[in-house]
């Protein structure tokens, strides 16, 4: 026959104490993981943000061939406005619509609006080929009305935006989610520029 | 009655060995996020000095064929401010000639070529961009 011989209660609480400790370490390792994870997935996400931006804005500026904000030349002559309105290139090249984009921070998000001119009334509906530039003028010397036909957020988390620079743009841009902050810069040059 | 087989106990010893290899799986795999947070550094660094170099590049773009000097401007600061977020960043500017064939001409041609490079150290690991175009005098 087997004997069968029970625990002592020394050696289940030695068992017990034991286990926790493992139980504890573990979960300790599972929590340094997760944090870390969720760290990195909000810097991945920062740099995401920042790199749209950018990319979007760039791609639109090379294009354009009138800037219509004032700029200042450099952050020393004047402060940089946070944002920018100047006439869609692309628009223009392929299917002749005039019509302007302006980047714009909202809160922390960063808008891009396209808005269109034209004389014919009312504004939302006229079709394209009635929009002029915004300098144009009616017969009697008036602007154009203007409408916007997108308005849409493109990028997040941007806390500061500058533009500064007459012919070579400077897109200066910060992204933060209160714990990281980082700062990006580049220059785009209106390709189509007078 | 036949026996089988006798119970036998673990000894200290298998018990320590066994927790050590768990203890190097579970440091193997944290290091993994160790290295994500490198990898997603580096990848920060690297856009910010791509943005910086394709930057540098459309500047140098908005002067004439003329006015775009060959020979290099050499390595110095992005930014010489210390604070500066670009303070780490160094550039260089690169012009040559270059013939039909795209290679580099001693003598003056009708395009050049026009190198940006961007410098910058991430930890002890010393790292660059390169992005170059072409320009024609009209």
């Amino acid at each position: 026959m087997k004997k069968n011989k029970a625990l002592t209660l020394i050696e289940i609480l030695v068992a017990m104490a034991i286990s926790i400790v493992i139980i504890a370490a573990a979960y300790e390792v599972y929590n340094i993981s997760y944090k870390s994870y969720k760290k990195n997935y909000a810097m991945a996400e920062l740099s995401q943000n920042a790199r749209i931006a950018l990319e979007r804005m760039t791609r639109d500026v090379r294009q354009t061939m009138e800037i219509m904000t004032d700029l200042p030349e450099n952050p020393g002559a004047g402060t940089p406005p946070s944002s920018i309105t100047f006439q869609d290139g692309h628009s223009y090249w392929t299917d002749g619509r005039i019509q302007y984009l302006t980047y714009y921070l909202s809160d922390t998000n960063l808008y891009r609006k396209t808005t269109h001119h034209t004389f014919t009334s009312p504004c939302e509906t006229a079709p394209a080929s009635t929009w002029v530039l915004s300098s144009a003028r009616d017969a009697l010397g008036q602007p154009p009305l203007f409408c916007d036909s997108e308005d849409k957020p493109r990028a997040e988390k941007i806390t500061n935006l500058q533009f500064w620079g007459t012919s070579v743009v400077t897109i200066d841009l910060t992204v933060s989610d209160g714990t990281n902050t980082y700062t990006y810069q580049t220059k785009a040059l209106g390709r189509n520029v007078q | 009655m036949k026996i089988l087989f006798v119970k036998k106990a673990f000894t200290i010893i298998e018990v320590l060995i066994a927790i050590f290899i768990l203890e190097v799986g579970i440091l193997g795999v944290s290091s993994f996020f160790a290295s994500g947070f490198k990898i997603i550094k580096n990848a920060r660094t690297e856009t910010i000095a791509t943005n910086l170099g394709s930057g540098l590049l459309d500047e140098t773009l908005a002067n004439s064929f003329d006015n775009i000097p060959v020979g290099t401007v050499a390595r110095q600061k992005y930014s010489p401010n210390l604070g500066d977020p670009f303070y780490n960043y160094d550039k260089q500017i690169d012009t040559t000639y270059i013939d039909e064939y795209l290679n580099n001409s001693v003598t003056p041609t009708p395009m050049k070529k026009i190198v940006v490079t961007i410098y910058w150290t991430i930890g002890n690991q010393s790292k660059t961009f390169q992005i170059a175009t072409i320009k024609a005098s009209h």
